[in-house]
């Protein structure tokens, strides 16, 4: 059980990776900004994967919770702030 | 050791994880900004929702399942409504189909009158 979360998070570091090169080489700023937020996801289940391996998930639950709302609130507030609306 | 139950879940993960990486895949080679936000759009609401239903299925009815319920339920909303504020950021920086032009129109009219 504790070799298939190993699986899934190695898959999804190299998609953390990929994303990451992406967003250093990509042009327009709004791409830039989606690929930080596909991040976001993939590090919320991230920590949840690592806390499935470690054996205590009450913990990296809560982790998650709160990395999940702060990551929707930096999104909102830089899409408002390079968007220029108010 | 391996339930059924077990397999199951195992399986939504898996299922989970095929869609996360197909939708990042999209997110780096799709020709354009739209479509690239429709990419992203996928894997954030399917492929979370099913990686931690497989997750829910594996603990079993205790209060942790309560808490992923509430990670699953604070994922849907906020992840369609970034999604949501990006592609509007980029239409209003774009003028895509014409559709800041009528606001512009409106004002100007407003400042001659």
């Amino acid at each position: 059980m504790s070799a298939y979360f190993t699986y899934l998070l190695i898959g999804l570091v190299c998609i953390v990776i990929a994303m990451l090169i992406f967003m250093f080489c990509g042009k327009l700023v709004y791409d830039k900004l989606n690929a930080l937020f596909v991040i976001n996801t993939n590090i919320v289940i991230i920590i949840m994967a690592i806390g499935f391996i470690d054996g205590r998930e009450n913990m990296y639950i809560d982790i998650a919770l709160s990395y999940a709302t702060l990551g929707f609130v930096t999104t909102v507030i830089l899409a408002k702030y390079i968007g220029g609306r108010r | 050791m391996m339930t059924p139950v077990n397999v199951i879940a195992l399986v939504f993960v898996a299922l989970g994880f095929i869609f996360l990486a197909i939708s990042a895949l999209g997110v780096m080679i799709f020709p354009d900004f739209f479509t690239r936000l429709h990419s992203s759009g996928i894997g954030e609401t399917l492929g979370a929702m099913l990686v931690i239903i497989g997750m829910i299925m594996m603990i079993g009815f205790k209060l942790l399942a309560l808490k992923l319920v509430i990670v699953l339920a604070l994922l849907m909303l906020t992840n369609p409504l970034g999604t949501n504020l990006i592609m509007m950021e980029g239409i209003h920086a774009k003028d895509y189909q014409g559709y800041n032009e009528k606001k512009r129109v409106k004002s100007r009219k407003k400042k001659g009158e």
